[in-house]
């Protein structure tokens, strides 16, 4: 009996620690994601860098398609100050064949990307950073050898029109940790499309 | 003069019809859905871009009828873009013959208001949630079944 108990403990918690995701303050693990250019691409390949603003986005979604020229340009801002934009799609494309890898090959050279859009065939990256949407971000600080989770949550506090945002909280996120602040806002929320899981 | 009477018959017709068409703040929103009136309101987040939402739809509309003599009213908020609802939902829910209410929601900053349905909700939708006289008693980010769905309005009604 007790160890059947013990058991039920251990699922419990295996399945709750799964579910969660990252919080603030952990270490992110490095991956190796197959990029649109046919290369892999990992945190590691970036000796400069001081972090990252790891994008979860994909094609099909409305709302990824909204902020697509906000994450371009977060890239453009932000990359030569320590911070590259690596954007990651991690829906199943035989749910979503718009959302393939052939089909993001051609988004990202027709808007030309200025960063990696990596392909989370496995799903276990977004598992492990507990994204549930795209977009969703995720900040991290270079601390070490540690990649240290700052900030998750949205781009900005308006979808449908980027002049009406007034509160850019990656951007002010980044900047922050920049001034080796940690950000004030370091989760919020939005309506995002749900991460297309296989099944 | 004939025009104006077809005009009339249109006007006529529309209102015979049970939609309206309503936009509010999240708060007005949750004020309906928080009455205390023993009704037990079933909410759901959904827009027309989101595939799984439309998937599920039919599921809403088969306990609004099912459960038109029980005190259970099926919300749904829709979550377009303020610019599409004239565009693209209005028509949309006309095709659709859908007649569970439909409330388009105005905010436009999510963050201040994903929190006020539930805290566990991280702001991908379909997103459901069942509360009676202010309580909640359910919520669920993702798909929800007819049978889910059915339980659960069923356990409340005993």
């Amino acid at each position: 009996m007790k160890k059947i108990i013990c058991i039920l403990i251990a699922i419990t918690l295996k399945i709750s620690t799964q579910a969660q995701g990252y919080k603030i303050g952990d270490a992110a693990g490095d991956f190796s994601l197959l990029n649109v250019d046919g290369k892999k691409v990992s945190f590691a390949d970036y000796k400069e860098a001081k972090g990252f603003i790891v994008v979860f986005t994909c094609n099909h979604c409305p709302f990824s398609q909204a902020y697509e020229s906000r994450i371009m340009e977060l890239d453009k801002k932000y990359s030569r100050k320590g911070f590259p934009v690596i954007a990651i799609n991690p829906n199943d494309a035989i749910a979503v064949p718009d959302d393939s890898y052939e089909n993001m090959k051609t988004v990202a050279s027709e808007k030309k990307y200025t960063f990696p859009y990596l392909v989370d065939e496995t799903q276990e990256i977004a598992k492990q950073f507990g994204a549930t949407r795209t977009p969703h971000v995720f900040i991290l600080k270079k601390e070490g050898d540690k990649n240290t989770v700052k900030y998750i949550g949205a781009i900005d506090n308006n979808t449908e029109d980027s002049q009406l945002a007034d509160k850019k909280y990656v951007d002010t996120a980044v900047e922050a940790i920049l001034s080796d602040k940690n950000p004030a806002i370091a989760e919020t929320k939005a309506i995002g499309c749900t991460i297309k899981w296989k099944k | 003069m004939k025009n104006l009477i077809i005009i009339f018959i249109f006007i006529f017709m529309g209102k015979t019809h049970a939609q309206t068409f309503e936009s509010m703040k999240f708060d007005d929103i949750k004020l309906q859905y928080d009455e205390k009136d023993d009704t037990l309101y079933v909410v759901n987040f959904w827009a027309t871009w989101c595939k799984p939402c439309i998937e599920e739809l039919p599921s809403f509309e088969n306990c609004h009828q099912k459960y038109k003599e029980n005190k259970v009213k099926i919300i749904l908020v829709n979550l377009d873009f303020n610019s599409k609802f004239d565009l693209l939902v209005i028509p949309f829910i006309q095709k659709r013959k859908i007649e569970s209410k439909v409330i388009h929601l105005t905010d436009t900053d999510s963050n201040t208001w994903i929190n006020k349905v539930d805290s566990a909700w991280s702001g991908a939708i379909p997103a459901t949630v069942l509360i009676k006289n202010g309580n909640k008693t359910f919520f669920k980010e993702g798909t929800v079944t007819q049978t889910e769905l059915e339980e659960i309005i069923n356990n409340h009604l005993k």
